[in-house]
């Protein structure tokens, strides 16, 4: 037999990606996401996988192609979109007239998939609630993506809820934040240094959509067994509170709040970034028999 | 705690009923993402190690005490599951794996490359005894390649792909979360390519072997950075809590505490400027004018935040539309009447452990996820395991026990035993 890192590299190596099937060929998605990159990475990661998704912008194109670092686009379009507009087709359709409202109901009952990262209620103004897609697709998928959700005090709360979908309110909103970044006590750094501080990439928008195209295709296979469609609501603000290790669950056993802890680790030492002569490296040694290995190799068998 | 809504949501459907998962994953990468299957409804079977079980998950707690033996490290990624523990270094355990493979969907397991298929329980062999079985190997750096030998850890992955290099504030550090979100967001990807496999399989009736490396997945989430490299010849600078593609979006600090803030589009930013009262950032209107001024911008509005509280700014954003949110923690989501009306703060309680609580965002409307229990001793489903999915008889896993195949918690280490007023019974499945 051969050795396993030859097999997998035979079997696994995406240079014959092209020769292969792919997983969700047989599947449609309509991507409605204006301005969120949650729903967009979510489309995204369906595409991966072989779906074919229609990316429906309003005319003149989304405002997520507007979002990039120095201002720089190719041909109009931003970097971020550049990266995340990958594998899909696109049309632009202006929902808010009755035409164009009309078209997308003609187009629901092509698609598996419907993802929207509008306000809770911002279809139903449109005439399009979900009992109305629901007669108009059985069998349609649609996931609704906001930081507040779709029911819920604050999802109601026009005042809150009624703009952008921002991956800052994610992570802020979600408890993430709260728990990164350089404590008080860090003096020797800039005073604006220690605050709690968001992820530098978009870390509440990829949770979101990572957790939506997650719930996506769990309902997906039970379509696959039922025949039924459903409706979801995805909250990315929830997705990354999920994420944030066991925070939320220490909290309710004991009311111990988890703060900033700069690049250490809660639980556990070492597992940590220490400075070194040209630069940060991370140091694992918690386990017994590598915490020994580590004092050795620091030469402080006191430590042990 | 068990009010209407609770209990309509546990009187739906699962949307994974049906499947069942060969859970041999440590640490939270894996077992985070077979969690993922079991919240949706899968039968996940949990291997750990008799006695002692996934010690080093088991083990970590801030300030190392295990309120009612529960371990945090534990809980938070292995809910819903079967716990059985199986001393994989003898035939028998081989065996016994074997055994539960052939009857399950979905294999995961995050050892070494290469160690399963030493072991005779890698995709080759499983394949034989089950062709349509889906295996999930969740790697650092994948199963080929000049490091795929490394062990990762999440801080290694934060750091190795430059996440942490370009979160953080400028002149101050490099940062990583201080969730381990190398570890959460790849067993997420993990769970959505298991499933996106097994849909491959409805079709075709075909199993496949993922390899997946957590290291990739940290790279493919770092969203406009690898353009930006690729197009500038610059690496990407840390910008701490201002968001340089989205101007302005920032997190400020307040009189009193650390709020978000969001205002995009033009009509947002106007009310931006209109609540700060600042005729001046109103030139700024045109995007591009504003990610090309972006120091000037969130200085100002910085300089704003910081003479107002948070429920000042909170008010205007109501007021003048743009998105604010005050920077929340675990005590202010727990507390949370939209949260707790939505019961993404899932109360419940436990079987063996009582009352917990764990966030709950699956809200799928006709199967939502769920949690049942949050965690279990070591061993503690061994029976519903053996006896019931692989129907051996009493005799014989006797003597899986007293060979030391089969085991269950050590007393000695709290974090893998029952809470000490448990009455034996309470939790037990079989």
């Amino acid at each position: 037999m051969k050795n396993w890192t030859e097999w997998a590299k035979e079997n696994t190596d995406p240079k014959d990606a092209t020769k292969k099937p792919q997983a969700l060929d047989d599947i449609k998605v309509l991507d409605l996401s204006q301005g969120s990159f949650a729903g967009i990475f979510a489309s995204s990661l369906l595409s991966e996988m072989g779906a074919e998704v229609v990316r429906v912008e309003p005319p003149g194109g989304d405002i997520s192609r507007e979002m990039t670092p120095e201002g720089l686009k190719i041909n109009e379009t931003g970097l971020a979109y550049l990266v995340e507009g990958r594998n899909k087709y696109h049309i632009t359709l202006d929902i808010t007239k009755d035409k164009g409202l009309e078209i997308l109901e003609d187009m629901l009952p092509k698609f598996d998939i419907l993802i929207e990262t509008f306000p809770s209620k911002y279809l139903e103004k449109r005439g399009l609630d979900r009992e109305r897609i629901e007669t108009i697709n059985p069998w349609l998928i649609h996931c609704a993506i906001n930081n507040y959700g779709q029911e819920g005090p604050m999802a109601e709360d026009e005042g809150i809820s009624e703009t952008l979908d921002y991956d800052v309110i994610t992570q802020a909103l979600s408890g993430f934040a709260w728990t990164v970044g350089l404590p008080e006590d860090y003096t020797e750094f800039p005073e604006h240094s220690r605050v709690p501080t968001r992820m530098g990439n978009w870390m509440g928008w990829y949770a979101g959509g990572a957790m939506a195209a997650f719930s996506i295709m769990a309902a997906l296979l039970n379509r696959d067994m039922t025949g039924e469609g459903q409706f979801m609501d995805i909250s990315p603000a929830e997705a990354l509170m999920s994420l944030n290790n066991y925070a939320f669950h220490l909290y309710h056993l004991t009311g111990q709040v988890i703060n900033r802890v700069a690049n250490f680790e809660s639980a556990a030492y070492a597992y940590n970034y220490v400075q070194a002569k040209d630069g940060l490296v991370f140091l694992a040694g918690y386990a017994d028999a590598n915490w020994k290995a580590l004092c050795s190799i620091i030469d402080r068998p006191d430590l042990v | 705690m068990f009010d209407e809504k609770f209990r309509e949501i546990m009187a739906k459907n699962e949307a994974l009923e049906g499947f069942r998962v060969l859970d041999i994953t440590r640490i939270i990468y894996g077992p985070w993402a077979a969690n993922l299957m079991a919240v949706m409804g899968a039968e996940v079977v949990h291997v750990e190690i008799p006695k002692m079980g996934d010690i080093l998950i088991r083990a970590v707690t801030p300030g190392g005490v295990f309120p009612r033996n529960l371990s945090p490290g534990m809980m938070c990624c292995n809910s819903n599951k079967y716990y059985v523990a199986i001393d994989m270094h003898t035939p028998e355990g081989i065996e016994l794996i074997k055994q539960i493979a052939a009857k399950s969907d979905v294999v995961m397991e995050n050892f070494k490359p290469g160690t399963f298929d030493k072991w005779g329980i890698g995709y080759r062999q499983l394949r034989e005894i089950n062709p349509g079985i889906v295996y999930v190997s969740m790697q650092g750096f994948g199963n080929w390649g000049p490091i795929s030998d490394r062990p990762s850890y999440d801080a290694y992955a934060q750091g190795i792909t430059g996440l942490a290099e370009i979160s953080g504030f400028p002149d101050a550090l490099a940062l990583k979360s201080q969730a381990w979100i190398g570890d959460y967001l790849s067993g997420t990807i993990a769970a959505f390519l298991t499933l996106s496999a097994l849909h491959h399989r409805e079709k075709t009736g075909e199993g496949q072997f993922i390899d997946l490396s957590q290291a990739e997945v940290l790279m493919r989430a770092m969203d406009w950075t690898w353009l930006f490299m690729g197009k500038t010849g610059k690496t990407r600078k840390r910008s701490g809590n201002w968001d340089m593609a989205v101007v302005p979006s920032l997190i400020a600090k307040t009189k009193d505490g650390y709020v978000a803030m969001g205002a995009f589009p033009e009509s947002e930013f106007s009310g931006l400027c209109t609540a700060m009262e600042n005729e001046e950032l109103k030139k700024y209107t045109d995007i591009d004018l504003r990610i090309k001024n972006a120091e000037f911008i969130y200085k100002e509005i910085d300089k704003w935040a910081a003479g107002k509280t948070n429920s000042e700014i909170l008010d205007l954003s109501r007021k003048h539309g743009f998105a604010a949110s005050p920077v929340m923690n675990t005590k202010s989501i727990h507390e949370n009447p939209h949260f707790n009306q939505r019961k993404t703060v899932w109360k419940f309680e436990d079987p063996v452990y009582g009352d917990l609580a764990y966030p709950n965002p699956w809200h799928l409307g006709e199967t939502p996820g769920r949690i049942r229990w949050g965690m279990r001793p070591v061993g503690f489903d061994n029976e519903h395991v053996v006896r019931r999915i692989l129907g051996l008889g009493e005799a014989e896993v006797e003597q899986l026990y007293n060979k030391g195949v089969l085991g269950k918690w050590d007393e000695n280490f709290p974090a893998t035993s029952p809470p000490k007023d448990w009455d034996g019974k309470k939790g037990i499945l079989y």
